[in-house]
């Protein structure tokens, strides 16, 4: 066995899960096109990595937890509902977290970062808005897909008590008169978490941002129910969707020495085992920082 | 619209609304500090099912509504959030939210419906059995305020309110779910006391530990 130094691994990403290590100079930011062309794979990414037999206990919680919710979604819409009706302040409150969870507001994030990554010349402006697009693209296909297959009734236009399932729907009474069959997953709920993350991935050092979040999520999940648009049994799936897709899209983010295993420092060589290109079992030695 | 009744739905919507808010809070608080090997604080989010027994009183109302069509298959429950210290191996004491809401009711258009809804504010045990808190068996018990709210909606409006006790006692399984979260599943039975009533039953959740 030959002991063989072959490569130093210089991956000059310097963006950072710290403050201190980060330097937006160098950030690679996504072309327009990238957006798009990475949409595949992302999808790809997420059906290969969730359905996984490490993810069963996490993906067997989810349907349960969703099946229990469906079975009592009517107690927990007739509780958000009858405030919503009858108290002017519950009204607006929860319109204004359905408009949270809807495009325009995400997107409108979107040129937020996009305004001030040109406007500050802010790489990571740049980045996250980016970001945000192929995440939410990305989570809307499948959440659109999953909606199509589902076919379940919204509360507002439910014929049962808990929304009639109408499995591979047809796909013109679909378009025709959508409120009857695209409740399930909530794809407000999903593409503001998946917005949500991205913004998050992309400030760490920002601590104060899911003391933010997760109460906005909650809000736009209140106001979803009270407004009769969805079931709480439509969020918890919704939920994991989009914080898969968030973590997917900026997984390539923190290539630093923070991703180093814990107690290994930047300065101590990784050796690996390896064969040569004759076959040759060899150790390679490499350095990240 | 009554001042009371008035009263009482702000009342109701800010113990929703608070329900909400801890959770997310927890849940952020869960995300910002990674729970390492030796963690300290704990936060339960869960959803379940329940089938309550009502006192004579309420049965009667709820017989009443059956009559006319109102059904109830289970009351929903649900803990959100509880928020729990580690105080020895397997030992975790703290604040449970949780409440049990069931409504009868054929269809939400007829507006017709009879809704008892409990909600609680308990010290809340757990010992796992294991001494590995989120995994294997462990039991539970739950004791604190409770408030129960009746709506009425027809013929005329109508909501009361009753105020004591709940108790609850049972146990159940958890496995690892993910890097951060445990999942678990339990079976407990609660019994909730306002004196000239009452409402009992076992309640099914599943739930994930931060």
């Amino acid at each position: 066995m030959k002991l063989l130094i072959l490569l130093f691994l210089f991956c000059a990403s310097s963006f950072g899960a710290h403050a201190e290590t980060m330097d937006d100079e160098a950030l690679a930011v996504p072309k327009l096109g990238d957006i798009f062309l990475h949409l595949p794979s992302d999808i790809k990414t997420f059906g290969k990595e969730t359905f996984t037999k490490e993810n069963a206990p996490l993906l067997g919680g989810l349907l349960l937890m969703t099946s229990i919710e469906v079975t009592t979604d009517f107690e927990i819409w007739q509780v958000h509902r009858a405030p919503f009706l009858e108290l002017d302040g519950f009204h607006k409150i929860s319109n204004m977290g359905v408009s949270m969870g809807d495009g325009f507001f995400q997107f409108g994030i979107v040129g937020a970062f996009l305004a001030d990554g040109i406007l500050e010349k802010n790489r990571r402006g740049l980045r996250t808005a980016a970001q945000i697009t192929e995440s939410i693209l990305a989570t809307g296909i499948v959440v659109q897909l999953v909606k199509h297959v589902t076919g379940r009734e919204s509360p507002f236009s439910s014929e049962e008590r808990t929304g009639v399932w109408r499995v591979f729907p047809d796909q013109l009474e679909f378009l025709k008169d959508f409120q009857k069959f695209d409740a399930m997953p909530s794809g407000h709920l999903s593409t503001a978490i998946t917005t949500f993350v991205v913004i998050q991935e992309n400030y760490p050092e920002q601590k104060w941002i899911p003391y933010v979040g997760y109460p906005i999520m909650a809000w736009i999940s209140v106001g979803l129910v009270a407004t009769s648009i969805h079931w709480f049994s439509d969020f918890p799936i919704a939920a994991a969707m989009g914080y898969s897709f968030g973590k997917i899209v900026t997984r390539g983010n923190h290539r630093t020495s923070s991703s180093l295993p814990e107690g290994q420092s930047r300065f101590e060589p990784l050796i690996l085992p390896a064969f040569s290109s004759r076959g040759e079992p060899i150790l390679v030695a490499g350095w990240e920082f | 619209m009554t001042d009371r009744t008035l009263k009482n739905h702000i009342l109701g919507l800010t113990i929703m609304l608070s329900v909400f808010l801890q959770a997310a809070v927890a849940l952020a608080a869960s995300e910002a500090v990674p729970a390492p090997a030796g963690d300290q604080w704990y936060f339960y989010l869960a959803s379940g099912i329940s089938r309550p027994v009502y006192d004579p009183d309420f049965q009667r109302d709820i017989d009443a509504q059956k009559a006319q069509g109102g059904s109830s298959q289970y009351a929903a429950t649900f803990d959100m959030p509880a928020v729990y210290h580690r105080l020895g191996s397997g030992f975790l004491l703290g604040l449970a939210f949780n409440g049990v809401l069931e409504t009868y009711a054929r269809k939400w258009q007829e507006q017709n419906s009879l809704s008892f809804d409990v909600y609680n504010l308990n010290l809340s045990a757990n010992y796992f059995i294991s001494e590995h808190v989120g995994t294997g068996w462990f039991a539970r018990l739950d004791i604190g305020d409770s408030r129960l709210v009746r709506v009425v909606e027809h013929p005329n409006y109508a909501r009361a309110n009753f105020n004591d006790t709940f108790y609850q006692l049972g146990g159940g399984y958890g496995i690892v779910a993910t890097q951060y979260a445990d999942l678990l599943l339990q079976l407990n039975y609660f019994y909730a006391d306002y004196r000239e009533h009452f409402i009992h039953g076992p309640a099914l959740s599943v739930g994930f530990l931060l």
